[in-house]
């Protein structure tokens, strides 16, 4: 053992430091487009004004529909898409399609953090920005929509953790799209079309127990509806005891699949790269 | 004549540059159809549930959502180049237009093509066929005479936000954020009886930003329900000049706000 390879440990966490500064600057990148990110609320906080209108107008009379009462709708509704828009970060996609159109992606290849990693640093960073963002706007979503607290102090619990599972699929899922820069050099059309195929999928629309039957069969075996619903109708008590316990399990086989198709997508992707290199 | 021989000429151009690119064309029709669609989506898929909303069943919200579609379409295609505006003015390009002997905007509107509007045709013909087979409606010579003026009346609604917005970046202001906020008002609000939301935003839809009369008002009328209309049945009939009124106003600011136009110096 000589000196200089003892100042720097070894270890699946020598790379931290890296990561970390990769978060603070998309930190930084966020704070100096926050025009953009403002626009983007501005919708968001729209569509929920929106969809309480339309829900209530729904419900009209009826006070409870399928044994949810409309006050329960309106708080999943409300949290939902504020939940689901902070974590559909299509920015990291772009920036990814960049570094392949315009070949600098040899750079961040070459350097000796992992390229996977350096890329969930990037959404990392990313989704903590939208995440204060809409901290942020809270209160003009409360007027807006309809805030409410969670059923119970264990629905809360449930739905803490659920979240960061959720928060780790959303991840995985936007890291495969961008991924796709590899195969196509546009992202601009597929991403949208992901964005709006994927929060319908995933209730961020209508809670799931409001999709016909072979409509939620299909998002049940789809991973989206792991990123929304699931944690969503936890913190409303909707999803509680051994069903929520079940469906925490579905998130982390989510994670290992998804994490899996990462490393095959990444793989061959590699093998492009050299193939394109020459 | 010559200034129409001409705006269709810079049109096929646009086109044919447009075609060159396949797999983009293809994935923007479909992106098209997805996003005018998933609106609908929505409503059949809440309609499986519950009755109606506001009243209004499924073939009747479909009936409305594709005369927003149609009069969404006949604005976009000939108009969405509006959009990049302030791009244009950003980059200099402005500068050329003025020296050209044909009015600015209509070489504003011809200096692309999007391809995606395309799918938002497809998407407003299909649903129209659906739903006219799924309400009541009696094809008469007026009542086609009338959903032919209010979709022309729809379009202008819709263009004279669109217009509004972009006369702002001839002050060095960029557009982007702000057109794209109103494209979605009108798809947003557009989509669903105004009525549901509220008396004051109903007011305000109709009067100061034109977007019940794009579609609420005009099926109102085609399917008969003017009663539950917070206008009179014969001022519901006259609705699609609103739209008329308001997009011949935002032109003539359009054109005032041109003189004020300053060269960014490219």
């Amino acid at each position: 053992m000589n000196a200089g390879q003892a100042t720097c440990s070894d270890g699946p966490l020598r790379n931290l430091p890296a990561y970390l500064q990769i978060v603070r600057g998309r930190l930084r990148i966020a704070m100096t487009y926050r025009q953009n990110a403002l626009f983007m609320l501005a919708v968001v906080i729209l569509q929920i004004f929106i969809l309480r209108k339309v829900w209530t107008a729904l419900y009209g009379e009826a006070g409870v529909v399928n044994g949810v009462a409309l006050a329960d709708v309106l708080v999943y509704l409300t949290i939902a898409n504020l939940q689901s828009w902070a974590m559909q970060d299509l920015a990291v996609g772009s920036y990814l399609y960049s570094l392949v159109r315009e070949g600098r992606i040899a750079f961040d290849i070459l350097r000796p953090a992992g390229f996977v990693p350096q890329m969930l640093a990037h959404l990392v960073g990313g989704t903590l920005s939208m995440v204060l963002f809409a901290t942020a706007a809270l209160p003009l979503v409360a007027l807006v929509g309809t805030l409410g607290p969670p059923a119970s102090s264990a629905a809360f619990g449930y739905w803490l953790l659920s979240l960061f599972f959720a928060f780790g699929i959303s991840m995985l899922l936007n890291l495969i799209v961008g991924l796709g820069a590899f195969w196509t050099t546009e992202i601009g059309a597929f991403g949208m079309l992901f964005t709006l195929v994927s929060q319908f999928l995933a209730g961020a629309l209508i809670p799931l127990y409001f999709f016909p039957d072979w409509l939620r069969t299909v998002a049940e075996l789809l991973p989206f509806q792991a990123t929304t619903f699931t944690p969503v109708a936890m913190y409303g008590g909707q999803l509680a005891g051994s069903e929520a316990v079940q469906a925490i399990g579905i998130q982390l086989l989510w994670i290992v699949l998804l994490a899996g198709a990462v490393r095959l997508i990444w793989s061959r992707a590699l093998h492009r790269i050299v193939v394109q290199g020459g | 004549m010559g200034s129409m021989r001409m705006t269709f000429l810079l049109y096929r151009a646009a086109v044919r540059g447009e075609m060159q690119y396949r797999l983009n064309f293809v994935m923007l029709l479909a992106l098209g159809l997805v996003y005018q669609g998933s609106g609908i989506a929505f409503v059949w898929t809440v309609l499986r549930t519950f009755d109606t909303i506001a009243g209004w069943n499924f073939g009747e919200l479909a009936f409305l959502y594709s005369l927003r579609l149609m009069a969404h379409a006949v604005w976009v295609v000939p108009f969405h180049q509006l959009v990049s505006m302030d791009t244009t003015i950003r980059e200099g390009r402005f500068d050329r237009y003025l020296v050209r002997p044909l009015n600015p905007f209509l070489q504003i509107i011809t200096s692309r093509f999007r391809m995606n509007v395309i799918g938002d045709v497809m998407a407003a013909v299909i649903l129209f066929t659906i739903a006219v087979n799924l309400v009541d409606i009696d094809f008469s010579p007026l009542s086609v005479a009338y959903l032919v003026l209010a979709v022309v009346g729809g379009a202008l609604a819709e263009g004279a936000a669109a217009v509004v917005v972009s006369s702002l970046s001839f002050r060095s202001v960029q557009t982007w954020a702000a057109s794209q906020l109103v494209d979605n008002i009108y798809l947003m609000f557009g989509s669903y009886p105004t009525r549901v939301f509220g008396g004051a935003l109903t007011w305000g839809l109709t009067w100061v930003l034109p977007v019940a009369v794009v579609a609420y008002i005009p099926s109102s009328v085609l399917l008969d329900k003017t009663d539950s209309l917070h206008l009179s049945a014969p001022a519901a009939v006259a609705a699609p000049l609103i739209g008329v009124l308001w997009f011949g106003a935002a032109y003539k600011w359009w054109r005032v706000r041109m003189r004020g136009y300053q060269s960014v110096g490219a």
